[in-house]
């Protein structure tokens, strides 16, 4: 009877925590395409995606301008930092699970790094590879990226076959900081692309478009069906690798394949926007805090706070200092930490009050 | 290098500066002008200075001279055929402009064209949004040494066809150092600036 109930309570208890967030992430996004320069209303923007999608003429009760700003300016750029931002959550709370470690997140292992090297790299010598012409940038930082995480995880092989926990993080630790100091000697010798560099190392989702949303979506597909269907064994290993061992999990393998799949997520989504912190660090220990360990909720809960989070923080970016705009990776520091603050106090105190 | 004068910027480090005087070397700070006069100042100032005063004059009034030949021109330009430009000193994403007090700005003035982005100061970084809700005639880019198709790179953003300088063509590169080197060549960059924005009119 009692055990009935316990499971019904639970399951009431993720039904409402995904409806919540789901009402979040939807939410977050009509408000992100209808404000900016100019508003559109919610009605309106309903009209011009119901438009496009049963492909039937635009009613003329709507502003043609307000399709294009919808339709190529702002949809893009929303779904592409909910892509970005769900892509960061899943990969940290990932990360910070295998890990065992609450400060880890998706740049830990030190492949935002090698994203950035090749992005920075791209702007530096003004490169440009035939065929791909601007999306020579994120093409680029991808594959650097890629190359990272080979070199890195083939690099913590060798040096510990188990490729335990603390070897993983030190290597990480090495080749961000290595990484890092060419990103550093090449900001020291450029000139007019210092701009450029400074705004993309700062994070940024503006002016990317479609072809960008379509770049890193295969990414984000491929690397969270991965970590969904390895939840149970995160489950496992989070209680320590010995412990997964005896449930039967074969843990060197699943680990392997656990970071990979965050490592491609978290490479991608460096590529598109550059290195936007605090999402993937803070999102999946705020769920944690609300509703529990278990990685098969984790996740996707995650995934779906990450989106919204990171939709309204770029909002925030674009129209406080309107017409101007402030990068993204600042804004989600500085609205991110004081309510994250806020609420682990919370929960210490209620903790102890139980106690 | 054993120099005879070292001329230093406002902001160089006043020790540094003190450094050079404690060593013999004198040393000369030019205030960075922010308009013609001010130009014209720092030019006559260097003049008096390496005792070319005569030939500092001499630039001085061929500037003045080919500048008032420039007005001249622009007067004639009738205010409903006057053009908002904006101008674009780096690439998408990051897209920086020149506001007030800059002079790009003071350039667009001489040349009676509107600075579309008159309503900010100094050299904002501009979203998209605004810049598609400014509707400039003309899109002048300065990044053309770094940068390989500055056009292409403008008429291919997405969302922008209905902008009127990219439905219109009329999107051009200038020479970054003709338009933001506060010297004697300012004079050719607002030639250009003329050329580019005004071609009836400023075309020799």
């Amino acid at each position: 009877m009692e055990k009935r109930y316990i499971q019904t309570f639970l399951q009431s208890k993720y039904l409402f925590a995904y409806f919540l967030l789901l009402s979040l992430l939807i939410g977050a996004m009509l408000i992100g395409i209808s404000i900016g320069t100019v508003k559109v209303a919610v009605v309106d923007i309903l009209k011009i995606v119901y438009a496009h999608i049963s492909q039937r003429p635009l009613s003329n009760e709507v502003n043609p301008m307000y399709e294009n700003i919808v339709m190529n300016i702002r949809m893009p750029r929303v779904i592409l930092s909910g892509l970005i931002g769900a892509s960061l959550a899943i990969a940290g709370a990932a990360f910070q699970g295998l890990l065992r470690n609450p400060l880890a997140d998706p740049y830990t292992l030190g492949v935002s790094s090698g994203a950035s090297v090749g992005a920075v790299m791209t702007i530096f010598f003004s490169l440009s590879i035939p065929f791909l012409g601007i999306f020579t940038l994120p093409v680029v930082s991808i594959v650097a990226s890629f190359i990272t995480i080979f070199v890195v995880l083939f690099f913590a092989k060798r040096i510990d076959q188990s490729m335990r926990v603390e070897t993983i993080i030190l290597t990480g630790v090495i080749f961000s900081s290595f990484l890092g100091a060419f990103i550093s000697l090449m900001i020291a010798l450029t000139g007019e692309e210092l701009r450029q560099i400074i705004g993309w190392l700062l994070g940024s989702v503006s002016m990317r478009g479609w072809d960008y949303v379509w770049i890193i979506l295969p990414f984000f597909i491929i690397g969270s069906v991965l970590l969904f269907i390895h939840a149970t064994e995160l489950n496992a290993m989070s209680f320590g690798e010995e412990q997964a061992k005896h449930l039967g999990v074969h843990v060197e393998r699943k680990k392997m394949i656990i970071l990979i799949a965050g490592s491609i997520l978290t490479g991608a989504a460096v590529a598109v926007s550059g290195t936007i912190g605090f999402v993937g660090l803070v999102i999946p220990h705020f769920i944690r805090i609300i509703w529990g360990q278990d990685h098969r909720h984790l996740l996707p809960l995650s995934m779906l706070a990450g989106a919204a989070f990171l939709i309204m923080a770029d909002l925030v970016s674009r129209i406080i200092i309107a017409p101007s705009e402030l990068p993204i990776g600042v804004i989600t520091a500085l609205i991110g930490a004081p309510i994250f603050a806020f609420i682990l106090m919370k929960q210490r105190l209620k903790r102890k009050e139980i106690i | 290098m054993e120099p005879q004068l070292v001329l230093a910027d406002q902001s160089n480090d006043e020790k540094a500066l003190d450094q050079l005087r404690d060593s013999g070397i004198p040393v000369l700070v030019v205030s960075s002008a922010s308009n013609f006069d001010g130009v014209y100042d720092v030019i006559g100032l260097i003049g008096k200075a390496t005792g070319t005063h005569e030939k500092a004059l001499d630039i001085i009034t061929e500037m003045k001279d080919k500048l008032i030949a420039l007005e001249e021109k622009a007067s004639t330009i009738e205010e409903k055929d006057q053009k908002s430009v904006f101008v674009e000193i780096s690439p998408s994403p990051e897209i920086y402009t020149t506001g007030k007090d800059t002079f790009m700005d003071e350039l667009l003035t001489k040349i009676n064209a509107k600075n579309a982005a008159e309503d900010q100061v100094g050299w904002p970084k501009m979203n998209e949004e605004a810049i598609i809700a400014l509707n400039p005639d003309v899109i002048i880019t300065t990044y053309g040494s770094f940068v390989e198709d500055p056009v292409a790179e403008v008429t291919e953003r997405n969302g922008w066809n209905e902008v009127t300088a990219v439905k219109n063509k009329q999107i051009i590169d200038v020479n970054e150092d003709l338009v933001s080197r506060p010297g004697p060549r300012l004079v050719e960059g607002a030639e250009e600036l003329g050329k580019a924005i005004y071609p009836d009119i400023f075309a020799e």
